[in-house]
């Protein structure tokens, strides 16, 4: 528990941030902080020694939007990424944020902090994953790109090197026939049997163009199998008896230490979608 | 710390410990208990404020946070004829709030009122579902909400 | 209502959380970690000077909190009963000064293997077993043409309040003054002044409103209050004791589960011939209300049903969990549930109408003119429950679609409607049923302005207008001149629990009389004229074998819920669609706020029916589970749709338990219908729905 003695800094730009971040290595870097907050035992905020708030750093805050890319800034609050309407923000992405708990939370975290929690994947990974969304990680003198499906390691820990920051979200912008999500319980509370389920897919002229599918039930190791994608690209809709028998005994096996209810869903919501895929 | 923020409109400077909630100062230190503390995880509404303009949970805010923000807390808003036009919309739907999740609930209608002036189902599902309370139905909250938020609108037309 | 929304709004409510004392000490409670343990050394000699402590071992007085014949420590002493029991208070300057002095207590403890079973128990482990037994089961049942079996669940549910439990105790000069929320402030007082050794009167207790409570502030409040007093009395300065709501989620009191046997034996023509019924509740480790909760279940199980052969057998456990007991009333709910799920699978079984055959089952209970009474309000409700919601044609209807289903081919929403019965009575119906108070006294001043006394906690602003609506209409007085005193065990008098409406049958009815009392001297007396007045319900005759068809309560109220759902086959999540309730519940005394609140308790209702479900692993609840308890993802919002039939020839009723004793079995009729699998427990959620569809 942190005593009055907690140093707390205010940088004002992404070059002062980065510049504590190498200062202060073992600070933490406090975004939303709903997670942290979320998880804490007593009545006050487990803080360590420093800490390096995000609150007046604009440059992490911004969104633009191209043809081609959405961008968003790490602290940026869900409440203001989902402010910019199912017209802007992918709608799968859109389903999966609105989920990340009520108003009173949305506008406190962040995605950055959605996506950066040790050890537990948050409702929007699994989703971004599956829309090839990458994150942008700055420390000084150093910038590189990373895929969100490999932030987590299987070991739960994060990606990310010492005094890195994500400061950008980048998601890729694809017209999408269907684009499904679900989510059930919570990952927070495991006891709740968490799951969510994002599944993706084009198709044009009754012919699948591309398919996405993935499952999470809060752990590390997502429920995807690309083979099965791959392999149903190129086939008519609707899908033949066999090849969603076929697909749907794969994602049968996948994950472990799933429960009955946890597995049945995530399998059954796999025949629906594949049952249910549009013609164009 | 020493920190500066405006807090119902009226500049506040204290020295606080940073890891403390916001809803802890707000009623240990600085005498407002309209947010009380409930879930303490952001669920329930029962400690919400609007900070920078947002509804959000005074649980889930360390004292640091509120550096340079602006807070509203219930206190700040129930003398305002926002607040009245949703007295009035509550009454009318006979939806009136317990004394337990009232603050809750006001600021939660005045935050979304603000953002949407005829709020959609969904909008409204997403606020309403934002303060537990046992005391009335969602249905009735939501009428509730709409007969406000047309008391608010008469009014901005009227010019008040 | 003590206070306005604006003065709450504004914090000078009657919250806990909200009273600041000068000189006010903050405390926290010091629990064991295991179901079952023995507590070898306490040792409280370590924390920091500026921290009192108080133990089993320093209360001056009594360490039980007592109900009727039945306690419970207040300090657990040589044994940890419970994971969450009491074992040590503290109290200091600061929160953080407190959490941090909290280590510095150190307890030395042997675990021992819990107990959690409660179904055909350890001799042992039985608190209480009871039978009733009419004609000749065994006989009629191997006789029966077709014997229906059945088992029934209802599970552990959490009151979740809004405040959570706390105290405030003020020393004074020979006196203890307490500040909480609580349904029964004497109680409060009886306890706090054993704990103190004191007499009675030296505590004063000044309840806060209680609000929201189902119950779950019935009892409590006194140990939450015995323990602010004793480290309020060890200090000699005002604590204030206040549950976090996770603390208060996984140690508090809850709603006890029940499993209910049936096996029912029919006659060729569906007619209920026999009935051999097992229930046993989870009473927890210290079973507190257990006559009257036994009594209840006994009177309310197959209540409504003639059946010339029956059995019925009660059996109240303790286990290594918190004591669980009531919730919106003492386990009617749970008997009606297994009624009325037993009586859907009859019907389905051998094929008849749902309410025609209801109705015939009931018919037996005609015997004179009030039970004619009975059964016409019976039919008559039945009867406008199915009209309003087209129940014959969509259970019809969607019987038909599930004869033709294929489930293993079903990926589309399926639909089922169910029906059931509830019936509510006012007041205590056990062993100690006569004991508790009804006092309130009645003034009539000079400027024709009244005032009401009693310690009776309204809990909501329309029970308190009823009060006043009475006074005014009796007294032919103006309402706004009518003033409900606070409750203040000082000033008013004892008015017993706030439960089992008691606040409607009880209290409204000394009300009346003192009213009625002071009319008669008002004109040649002069005022002001005061009235004191007991309501008492006397019951002589307890329920027995001979009384079957009679109701122990003499009056009841009655409803009947029709629930329409849709069930996902892929998710396994059902949603209710619509809901009718019928009610009649005598004379309503304000139509308006009735409907409200019995909107209000159907929401609650179906909250428990479909999701609401606390689950102990060897005795302890993850704190994690707090947050999905609720469900907010997905929240309840079918229609709702209510019809209320008064009747100003009758007294008013209680109605506030029928939406929970009806609507969980609709609900899972329904979705059995729907699923095509017998639902029979509470609630009936995804995982229940997932574990009959894949593993029947």
């Amino acid at each position: 528990m942190a005593d009055r003695g907690t140093a707390v800094y205010f940088p004002d730009t992404l070059g002062e941030l980065l510049l504590l971040a190498r200062r202060e290595p073992d600070a933490l870097i406090y975004s939303g902080g709903t997670f942290i907050l979320n998880q804490r035992v007593g009545r006050f905020a487990d803080l360590p020694p420093a800490v390096i708030s995000l609150q007046d750093v604009e440059e992490l805050k911004r969104v633009s939007r191209s043809e081609r890319y959405l961008e968003i800034g790490a602290a940026l609050p869900i409440r203001d990424i989902l402010a910019l309407g199912r017209s802007n923000v992918p709608e799968c992405l859109y389903s999966a944020l609105r989920m990340i708990g009520p108003s009173a939370v949305a506008s406190l975290a962040t995605l950055g902090g959605n996506i950066a929690v040790p050890g537990r994947v948050l409702t929007s990974v699994p989703v971004l994953s599956l829309l090839d969304a990458r994150v942008e990680l700055r420390r000084q003198g150093a910038s590189r790109w990373l895929a969100v499906s490999r932030v987590h390691r299987p070991n739960g820990n994060l990606e990310l090197a010492e005094s890195e920051v994500i400061t950008r979200v980048r998601i890729p912008l694809q017209p999408w026939s269907i684009e499904v999500f679900r989510r059930f319980g919570s990952e927070l509370a495991p006891e709740s049997e968490p799951l969510s389920f994002c599944g993706l897919a084009r198709t044009s002229n009754r012919i699948i163009e591309e398919i996405r599918i993935i499952g999470s039930a809060g752990l590390p190791a997502p429920l995807r199998d690309r083979d099965v994608e791959s392999e149903l690209v190129g086939r008519r809709i609707p899908l033949a008896e066999r090849d969603i028998s076929t697909a749907v005994e794969v994602y049968q096996t996948l994950g472990t230490g799933l429960t009955p209810i946890q597995r049945d869903r995530f399998v059954r919501l796999v025949q629906w979608f594949l049952l249910n895929l549009p013609a164009s | 710390m020493n920190i500066i923020f405006t807090l119902n409109h009226e500049p506040i400077e204290i020295d606080v410990d940073p890891a403390e909630l916001l809803v802890d100062l707000l009623r240990l230190r600085l005498g407002l208990r309209g947010a009380r503390p409930g879930c303490l995880r952001g669920q329930c509404g029962s400690c919400s404020v609007l900070f920078n303009g947002a509804l959000a949970a005074g649980c889930l805010i360390p004292a640091f946070r509120a550096y340079g923000a602006t807070i509203l807390t219930i206190e700040g808003l129930m003398d305002t004829p926002d607040y009245q036009d949703i007295e009035k919309g509550f009454i009318r739907a006979n939806a009136r709030p317990c004394r337990f999740c009232a603050a809750g609930k006001y600021l939660s209608v005045h935050a979304l009122l603000e953002s949407h002036a005829d709020p959609t189902d969904e909008s409204l599902q997403d606020t309403l579902s934002g303060v537990w309370c046992r005391c009335t139905t969602h249905q009735r909250l939501a009428r509730g909400v709409r007969y406000a938020a047309d008391f608010r609108r008469r009014r901005v037309q009227r010019g008040r | 209502m003590a206070t306005t929304v604006r003065q709450a709004l504004k914090g000078r409510g009657d919250f806990v959380s909200d009273i600041y004392v000068p000189d006010m000490l903050y405390a926290s409670t010091i629990r064991s970690p295991y179901a079952s343990a023995a507590i070898h050394r306490v040792d409280a000699t370590r924390p920091p000077a500026g921290t009192t402590c108080v133990t089993a071992a320093t209360i001056p007085g009594s360490n039980e909190l007592t109900v009727g014949d039945e306690s419970m420590p207040i300090l657990a002493e040589r044994r940890a009963n419970y994971a969450g029991e009491p074992i040590a208070l503290i109290a200091g300057q600061s929160q953080r000064a407190v959490l941090a002095a909290t280590s510095d207590v150190y307890i030395e403890f042997a675990e021992q293997p819990g107990s959690f079973a409660f179904v055909h128990p350890d001799p042992q482990r039985i608190q209480s077993h009871r039978v009733v037994e009419q004609g000749r089961v065994d006989d009629a049942l191997s006789s029966s043409v077709r014997v229906v079996d059945g088992t029934y669940r209802t599970g552990i549910q959490e009151h979740l309040y809004n405040e959570p439990q706390g105290a405030v105790a003020i020393p004074g000069d020979d006196a203890m003054e307490i500040r909480c929320a609580t349904q029964w402030p004497y109680h409060v007082r009886a306890t706090v002044a054993a704990a103190l050794g004191w007499p009675a009167q030296r505590v004063i207790v000044r309840p806060g409103d209680p609000g929201i409570s189902l119950d779950g502030k019935l009892w409590y409040p006194s140990l939450v209050a015995a323990h602010a007093a004793l480290l309020a009395h060890a200090a000699d300065r005002p604590v204030k004791l206040v549950y976090s709501n996770v603390e208060d989620f996984r140690y508090t009191s809850k709603r006890a589960p029940v499993t209910v046997r049936v096996s029912t034996g029919l006659s060729d023509s569906g007619e209920l011939i026999a009935a051999d019924i097992e229930a046993f509740y989870n009473a927890g480790a210290y079973p507190l209300f257990t006559s009257e909760i036994v009594e209840q279940l006994t009177a309310s199980l197959f209540c409504h049903y003639v059946c010339e052969n029956i059995r019925i057998s009660v059996t109240a456990v303790r286990t290594n969990l918190p004591p669980l007991n009531v919730l919106s009333g003492f386990a009617a709910a749970s008997a009606h549930f297994a009624t009325e799920s037993h009586a859907a699978r009859i019907v389905e079984l051998t094929e008849s109408d749902p309410v025609v055959w209801r109705t015939a089952a009931a018919a037996g209970h005609a015997k004179g003119r009030r039970g004619r009474d009975t059964i016409a309000r019976l039919a008559d409700v039945l009867g406008e429950a199915a009209r309003q919601s087209d129940f014959s044609r969509k259970h019809a209807a969607y019987e038909l679609q599930k004869k033709r289903r294929d489930a293993s081919q079903q990926r589309s929403p399926t639909r089922g409607i169910g029906i059931a019965v509830a019936s509510q009575g006012s007041g205590f119906i056990g062993e100690h049923r006569n004991e508790y108070n009804g006092t309130i006294v009645v003034r009539l001043d000079g400027d024709r302005s009244a005032t009401l006394l009693t310690s009776a906690v309204a809990g909501s602003t329309s029970v308190a207008q009823g009060w006043r609506r009475i006074v005014a209409e009796t007294l032919g007085i103006e309402q706004q001149a009518v003033h409900v005193a606070r409750p203040d065990t000082d000033l008013t008098p004892d008015s017993g629990p706030s439960t089992l409406s008691r606040n409607v049958a009880v209290i409204g009815r000394s009300i009346e009389l003192a009213c009625e009392a002071i009319q008669k001297q008002r004109f040649r007396k002069p005022l002001p004229i005061e009235v004191r007045r007991s309501g008492k319900v006397t019951r002589t005759s307890r329920f027995g074998p001979t009384t079957r068809g009679e109701s122990p309560y003499g009056e009841l109220s009655y409803a009947v819920a029709v629930v329409e759902v849709a069930v996902d086959p892929v998710t396994f999540e059902s949603a209710v669609e619509n809901v009718w309730l019928v009610v009649d519940g005598g004379r309503i005394v304000d139509e308006v706020e009735a409907r409200r609140s019995l909107e209000m308790t159907t929401t609650q209702a179906l909250e428990w029916a479909t999701h609401e479900l606390v689950t102990y692993h060897d005795g302890v609840i993850d704190p994690r589970s707090y947050l999905t308890y609720r469900n907010i993802a997905r929240p309840v919002r079918p229609r709702i749709s209510i019809e209320i039939e008064s009747a100003n020839d009758r007294a008013p009723l209680g109605i506030g338990e029928l939406p929970q004793s009806c609507i969980p079995a609709a609900l899972a009729a329904a979705v059995s219908q729907a699923t095509s699998r017998y639902m029979d427990q509470v609630p009936t959620d995804p995982q229940l729905i997932h574990g009959y569809l894949e593993h029947a």
